[in-house]
């Protein structure tokens, strides 16, 4: 096949006309031939025609009645029962194949003489044969009567068949002779076929030739045109895709050259696309390598912080360690300070009821301070009532020394006396007074020390409140510190825990270091593969360019 | 006689005094001029009685125990009684004659005496009959006055 597709398209066409020429020799060759050969006369012919005169030969003919004869008259001389059976079962067959065969030849000859005498005028002889043996000769043979038989078979039978026999004499002459005339009737066909298959072949000879240089015109025009097409696709190929491939014509080679078109259409489109995405690509390859560079740059700085971090947390964990000893420590103070506070609490309690006694003490001093502001009033309205009196007597005492300067010499003495007493008096008032500036200065002491004890009083409350406040606080503050005693061992379980998940945070932070590392590596290794892709998207921009395509 | 208006102190001759009483309630004179202080009852007797310190000082006495009032007997037995209300009104004094000293005479207060030196302090003595001028003689008692 391979040798046979590098053959050019002509010599292709005319390998095949050559072999169409061939093969109707060879054709025309056979057919001459086998007409020959079964020509009548033929060797075939006479073949077949031999054979079928053997078996007319040898075998008994049913249509004719020779063999039913001879065996009725085997019947007639036949005295053995078994025997008889026997020939007239066989004398029923014999019957039955004659109007089997006469039913063929009524059915198979066509209306003539032939099927006259064949069928109508052999048939009735042949009839009465038939019913004479079976209605006479066989019962007279079971009977035994040999007498009737004989006369039977050499009477009427014989009569019977003798003009059966005439009848088929007459019928065979008459199919020999319409034979002979088919003979010669068939051998003229054929010598005519023989003429027009000479014809034939003369009419054959003149279409190859025609047919010959029909092809070498298809086949130079079909190369002309393929060869154009392969031109402009090989142009194509060369990467010139702005040829148009122009073909009105609607057979097979329009059609490849439109579809070739369509296909370098499609190429130029696809090629503008792959060049545009090559320029794409391109840059994403660019920017795939920075980002690439970068991201490597990046995990660098990765490695870097989780070096940091692992060294953090390591940090994490020691000061989680040494935040446990604190807490411990802080746990003891914590007690401690509970202890104080409750120590605390019943010193604020003593003081409470002491406080309480005082409250008691100057709210008894207050009382008395007040029997003392009404001992003072008392002692007011005695000085006003001595001021009063002194004031009489020195009223008196003027009067008196009045009357006496009025009695002039006489009453000199009684002069001296009115202003004694009015001296007396005079002191009686200026000691009143300083009683009265005694006892009010007094009176101001008390009210003063009244107004401090109610204030005292006062804040003695308040401060009792205050301090049974402060002692409930205290309480407060103590069963707080109680709680965040018991906390303080949560804190110490979650210290340790916090400790433990540095130390695991650590450990995994090596991991990551781990990690990065690798992932650096294949970082580098994504970044070779990026320079390599961008090799590629270069070179196949360079392909592309190649190609010239039709803005 | 002794008593004091403002920070001076001036004296009533005992002579002219009939008595000292206490400050008696005094019914306020509707319309009177200020130094007026009122209508005393005094033993059944209704007294006019003038403030001295609002006469001398122009400010009214003061209502304290030593504020007192002293009865004086206009020209002579028999004639009305007034009463001079003034402050501190408390002691007596003897004076000579001879140690008086005769001030400056004031036509609008004729009623002003010799002044005395009286263990250290300048007593000025008030002639009542001099203090109760015209115009308040008039006033007091109407007709029938000399």
């Amino acid at each position: 096949m391979s040798a046979l597709g590098n053959l050019k398209l002509t010599t292709r066409l005319g390998l095949l006309v050559g072999v169409f020429a061939l093969s109707f020799g060879a054709f025309a060759y056979v057919a001459f031939s086998t007409v020959e050969r079964v020509r009548v006369g033929g060797q075939a012919y006479a073949q077949i025609a031999a054979g079928k005169e053997l078996i007319a030969d040898i075998l008994p003919p049913p249509a004719y009645i020779i063999e039913a004869n001879l065996l009725a008259h085997q019947l007639a001389g036949e005295t053995d029962r078994a025997s008889i059976g026997g020939l007239v079962t066989r004398g029923k067959a014999l019957k039955e194949e004659y109007e089997a065969r006469r039913g063929h030849w009524q059915q198979a000859l066509p209306e003539g003489p032939l099927k006259q005498a064949l069928v109508v005028r052999a048939h009735r002889p042949a009839e009465e044969f038939f019913q004479l043996r079976d209605r006479e000769l066989v019962p007279a043979v079971n009977a035994g009567n040999q007498a009737r038989a004989q006369e039977l078979v050499r009477g009427p039978l014989r009569a019977l068949y003798e003009e059966h026999r005439l009848a088929i004499d007459e019928a065979v002459r008459l199919a020999r002779r319409q034979n002979e005339e088919q003979e010669q009737r068939v051998g003229e066909v054929l010598a005519s076929s023989s003429q027009i298959l000479r014809w034939l072949a003369g009419s054959m000879a003149v279409l190859l030739l025609v047919l010959t240089l029909f092809v070498r015109d298809l086949g130079q025009s079909l190369a002309k045109r393929v060869g154009q097409v392969a031109a402009d696709a090989q142009r194509a190929a060369d990467g010139d895709l702005t040829i148009s491939f122009q073909e009105q014509s609607q057979d097979e080679v329009g059609q490849m050259v439109r579809a070739v078109g369509q296909m370098a259409r499609g190429l130029a489109s696809l090629v503008g696309r792959v060049k545009q995405s090559s320029v794409e690509l391109l840059s994403t390859a660019t920017q795939i390598a920075a980002a690439s560079t970068q991201q490597s740059a990046t995990m660098a700085g990765l490695g870097a912080s989780t070096t940091e971090v692992a060294a953090a947390a390591r940090q994490i964990s020691t000061t989680g360690q040494e935040l446990l000893e604190t807490m411990n420590q802080v746990s003891n103070l914590a007690s401690g300070a509970s202890q104080r506070a409750e120590e605390g609490r019943q010193a604020l309690g003593d003081m409470e009821q002491t406080m309480a006694t005082l409250a008691d003490a100057s709210s008894s001093i207050s009382t008395k301070l007040a029997t003392i502001r009404e001992r003072a009033v008392d002692i007011s309205g005695v000085v006003t009532t001595i001021t009063k009196v002194a004031d009489q007597t020195n009223l008196l005492s003027v009067n008196a020394a009045i009357e006496a300067e009025k009695a002039g010499e006489y009453g000199r003495g009684f002069l001296v006396l009115a202003r004694e007493i009015r001296r007396l008096a005079d002191q009686t008032a200026i000691s009143t007074l300083d009683i009265e500036r005694i006892v009010r200065t007094m009176q101001a002491a008390v009210t003063a020390g009244v107004m401090e004890m109610d204030k005292f009083s006062e804040e003695m409350r308040s401060s009792r409140e205050r301090v049974g406040r402060v002692g409930r606080q205290l309480g407060e503050v103590i069963l707080q510190v109680q709680g965040v005693l018991s906390r303080f061992d949560n804190v110490n379980e979650g210290m340790r825990n916090q400790s433990e998940g540095a130390r695991q945070i650590s450990a995994s932070m090596g991991q990551l270091t781990e990690s990065m590392r690798q992932m650096t590596a294949s970082l580098r290794e994504f970044n070779n593969a990026t320079v390599t892709m961008r090799d590629a998207v270069s070179s196949l921009k360079q392909e592309i360019v190649r190609y010239r395509v039709a803005d | 006689m002794l008593f004091q208006a403002t920070q001076q102190s001036y004296g009533l001759p005992a002579t002219e005094v009939l008595e000292v009483i206490p400050r008696v309630s005094l019914r306020s004179v509707a319309g009177a001029p200020f130094w007026l202080a009122g209508l005393g009852n005094v033993r059944g007797q209704i007294v006019p009685v003038v403030d001295l310190a609002a006469r001398l000082a122009e400010r009214p006495a003061a209502a304290a125990l030593s504020s007192r009032i002293a009865l004086v007997r206009r020209a002579g037995p028999g004639s009305p009684l007034v009463g001079l209300l003034a402050e501190r009104m408390t002691g007596t004094a003897q004076v000579a004659a001879q140690q008086a000293f005769r001030t400056l005479t004031l036509p609008h207060a004729p009623y002003l005496g010799e002044v005395f030196l009286e263990d250290g302090r300048m007593i000025q003595l008030i002639r009542p009959n001099d203090l109760l001028g015209e115009d308040i003689e008039h006033l007091l008692f109407g007709e029938g006055s000399p």
